[in-house]
């Protein structure tokens, strides 16, 4: 299989799947606590900052098995992702302090930003083990993916999908491009590793599956 | 010509660049989005287009200027960033001027073209530009050190995204206006184009010290004027007038009284002063209304603009207000004694409610606190509502309403809503059904709520699925009862005829032009005075007409017989009851789920006319 697509499909769905976990995480804030100017420029800056902070810590020793380290990026953001709004829901029913519910959410975006940070860079890499100066491309599929993630995001996924389900969508996109990984590289990645992927997809499809039950169950929490 | 010592200095230069080039984006997705109505679309689209120009620019980057000096390069970026950046808000406001310019001589779709081109343009040009930065920076670096950082260009291109787009909402927008926004960055980009000749050690020839120079002084006199160009664009927003031909477009509105501009984090708020109503309007308000009858001495012909729509005029306010205010406490059949109102800024509403001396408690909460200022402080906001807001009966907090009333313990009698069109999600979740549930919970079991229902006042353009839209979210809310009501005045009054008559004298024929948003435009031939007159006086009723919704919690039933609460209303009377509250209702149908307003899943805003623009009546 032709290994350049794949990593510009790759680079496309990853930034793809990033911004948008972010802009559910800001709606999501918003909806629990105050103040949307503050929290919806608090949200994207703190995004771009920890993009920023992920983009700095990948040196060095980061980049010497890039595979594996990009693999395990990816199952922990489609964990985080995809089941960050049900985590907040859960918080918020938990009747935790203000203080306590903004430190996880912020928390949350920060994380999810440190480890987008580092996705780039890593790309970078596998472009340069295949073709010179491919660079410029990656970050224009980089670019092109938060296009398509801003779009969606406003007009189909928070107006016909809803926040909840939106979540497990795009961390069901994110575990399929996992899964993509494993053509680039299917030397360096086990298979343990490949059937964990699979059952986050798995997991995923469950929980889109009864959807429509879960979001009946949060709502029901939420107006308590 | 560069050394090591020079690599931390490209960070920084990366950084500010990165910080301009958001502030670009968002400054022109502020700027188009205050002059159009559908912000999620307007804001979506503005930075999904200079994304992909920024792209565009990187794509230029690597096709043709690869090769060439990367110095240079950057150089002329700048410059042209600088020189187009600082005109980027004033060539949007001019767009807008001809769009209004066409408009009122009844062509639509060229209006919309330039407006949208020339907005476009702006977005594709500055994308473009700030899109050539960081790979140039990039190569930069790269022949710079062997130590190529790339990733360390990058974060400091992120660092500058943030701390861009965290100054301009929390510093930027509430202090300064977007003439001079685009003024300063474009200064920034300037001041960058400089240092990197100081940098590069290349030598500039005395011409080009003179253009930079001139350059300069330009932004200085720039900063100077932005005031009055502000103004400039206020008044022509404001004043437009179809009598005037194109050229009078450039000039400005001398005599034309000031725009009072209040910008806020939330808003700008625009007090405007407009000439008096002709006749025979002035006397038909006079005979609809008794409020100059009895206060000569209140001002009549201020209107007051939130982010350029219209919120009030003081001529005419009290129709809108005492209906709302009081057509629900007759509808209860009780006065109510603790009573929350949200939103409602400027006070009139609060002065209707204080009319009633049974009414112990008003809780007043508004996110903005500059209205409140306003409706405390300014001299002829405060003579319309009476002092409304210091009365010691009212208790003004400043919050958003959404959170206050979802931890919200105590329980009203009366609940008024009186919030913004939705043209965002931050708005569309005041209409909500969570927030409705958070309404209904707030109320006492008898107590009722009322809201101010915007799309639905014009039956002609807005469809009976926006209706709906209202109903099922509402219901799905929890509230039995729903009730439409609306601020009709009667058009067959005779005296009211005879009044119109006169001022149409003998004219018995006239040509009307109706404009549709769907770009055309028909004109319309009516024959016979009555028929003129019953035009004028329908199209003059139609216009104040605007349609509120009264809730409560069980199914009851509805007093719909007329009670003088209260003495020395202006307008409504036992007749005017009756005729406001006979209006068909919606029909109760089953809920369908996806109709149903929720802050997790939003139907409003509505995506369709996208492209609309905003006109201040």
């Amino acid at each position: 299989m032709k290994k350049i697509p794949i990593l510009y499909g790759l680079t496309f769905l990853l930034s793809f799947c990033s911004i948008v976990y972010e802009l559910i995480l800001a709606q999501t804030l918003s909806a629990f606590l105050a103040n949307t100017v503050l929290r919806y420029s608090v949200t994207i800056g703190l995004y771009l900052f920890s993009l920023g902070m992920g983009s700095l810590l990948a040196e060095g020793k980061f980049f010497e098995k890039p595979g594996l380290h990009l693999i395990f990026i990816e199952i922990f953001l489609t964990l985080l992702g995809g089941f960050s709004v049900v985590f907040m829901f859960l918080l918020d029913g938990s009747r935790a302090s203000f203080f306590i519910f903004s430190l996880l959410g912020h928390l949350f975006v920060v994380v999810i930003g440190v480890l987008s940070g580092f996705e780039v860079p890593l790309l970078i890499v596998f472009i340069g083990q295949q073709r010179d100066n491919k660079e410029s491309l990656i970050l224009g599929f980089n670019y092109l993916g938060a296009f398509c993630g801003t779009i969606l995001f406003s007009f189909i996924l928070y107006p016909y999908i809803g926040l909840v389900s939106a979540g497990f969508l795009v961390g069901l996109l994110n575990a399929v491009a996992g899964i993509l990984l494993f053509f680039i590289c299917p030397q360096s990645l086990s298979r343990k590793i490949f059937y964990l992927q699979c059952f986050l997809c798995f997991i995923l499809i469950l929980c889109l599956w009864h959807s429509n039950f879960l979001n009946e169950q949060l709502l029901r929490m939420y107006l308590r | 010509m560069l050394n090591k010592k020079s690599l931390p200095f490209i960070y920084m230069i990366t950084v500010i660049l990165s910080m301009c080039s958001i502030l670009y984006e968002l400054l022109i997705a502020q700027t188009i989005v205050s002059l159009t109505m559908n912000m999620v679309v307007i804001y979506s689209l503005t930075i999904g287009l200079y994304l992909i120009s920024m792209g565009g620019g990187a794509f230029y980057f690597y096709k043709f200027l690869n090769n060439k000096n990367h110095w240079k390069s950057l150089f002329y970026t700048e410059i042209l960033l600088a020189i187009f950046g600082c005109f980027s808000v004033v060539a949007i406001y001019t767009g807008h001027m001809f769009w209004g310019f066409f408009k009122a001589h009844f062509h639509l779709l060229p209006g919309y073209f330039i407006f949208w081109g020339i907005a476009i343009s702006i977005i594709l040009l500055i994308g473009f530009l700030t899109g050539i930065e960081v790979p140039l920076l990039l190569d930069i670096g790269k022949e710079n050190s062997q130590a190529l950082r790339a990733n360390r260009i990058l974060a400091s291109d992120y660092f500058g995204s943030l701390v861009g787009g965290v100054i301009f909402p929390l510093w930027l927008l509430p202090h300064f206006e977007l003439i001079e926004i685009a003024l300063i960055v474009g200064f920034m980009n300037f001041l960058v184009a400089c240092f990197i000749i100081f940098l590069s050690k290349e030598k500039i020839r005395v011409l080009s010290r003179l253009f930079l120079l001139g350059i300069f002084l330009f932004f200085i006199v720039s900063f100077f004027c932005a005031g009055s160009l502000q103004q400039f664009f206020l008044k022509k927003y404001y004043y437009a007038d179809a009598s005037n031909g194109f050229l009078s477009l450039f000039r400005a509105d001398k005599d034309a009284p000031a725009v009072q501009h209040y910008k806020t984090s939330y808003q700008d708020i625009d007090i405007v002063s407009v000439s008096p109503m002709p006749s025979p309007y002035r006397e038909l308000l006079r005979f609809y209304s008794r409020k100059y009858k009895w206060h000569p001495d209140w001002p009549e012909n201020i209107v007051l603009y939130m982010d350029r729509l219209f919120q009030f005029w003081a001529g005419f306010e009290e129709l809108y207000h005492e209906y709302f205010a009081h057509i629900p406490v007759i509808l209860n059949n009780k006065i109510p004694q603790d009573v929350l109102v949200l939103g409602a800024g400027d006070g009139l509403l609060i002065r209707e409610l204080l009319r009633y001396p049974q009414i112990k408690n008003i809780t007043h909460v508004d996110i903005d606190h500059k209205i409140i200022e306003l409706a405390q402080q300014h001299p002829l906001i405060k003579i319309l509502n009476q002092n409304a807001l210091r009365d010691s009966r009212v208790m003004s907090i400043v919050a958003d309403a959404y959170p206050f009333l979802r931890h919200n313990q105590k329980k009203y009698d009366a609940i008024y809503m009186d919030f913004p069109i939705p043209f965002d999600y931050s708005f569309s979740k005041l209409y909500s059904r969570e927030f409705y549930c958070f309404v209904l919970r707030s109320l006492k079991e008898d107590g009722n709520a009322v809201l101010d229902a915007p799309y639905m006042h014009d039956m002609k353009t807005v469809k009976q699925e926006d209706a709906k839209d209202y109903f099922y979210t509402l219901k799905a809310a929890g509230f039995e009862t729903i009730f439409t009501f609306s601020s009709r005045l009667e058009d067959d009054n005779p005296q009211a005829q005879d009044l119109m008559l006169k001022a149409i004298g003998t004219r018995d024929r006239l040509t009307i032009v109706e404009q549709f948003d769907n770009f055309d435009f028909q004109e319309k031939e009516i024959i016979g005075r009555e028929n003129i007159m019953r035009k004028f006086l329908s199209d003059f009723v139609n216009d104040y007409k605007e349609k509120f919704i009264f809730l409560k919690k069980q199914k009851g039933s509805i007093n719909k017989e007329y009670q003088n609460f209260v003495e020395g209303l202006f307008i409504l009377n036992k007749e005017r009851f009756y005729g406001a509250i006979g209006e068909p209702q919606i029909k109760d149908t089953p809920i369908e789920g996806f109709a149903v307003n929720s802050i997790f899943q939003p139907t409003l805003p509505r995506i369709s006319y996208w492209w609309r623009v905003k006109r201040p009546y």
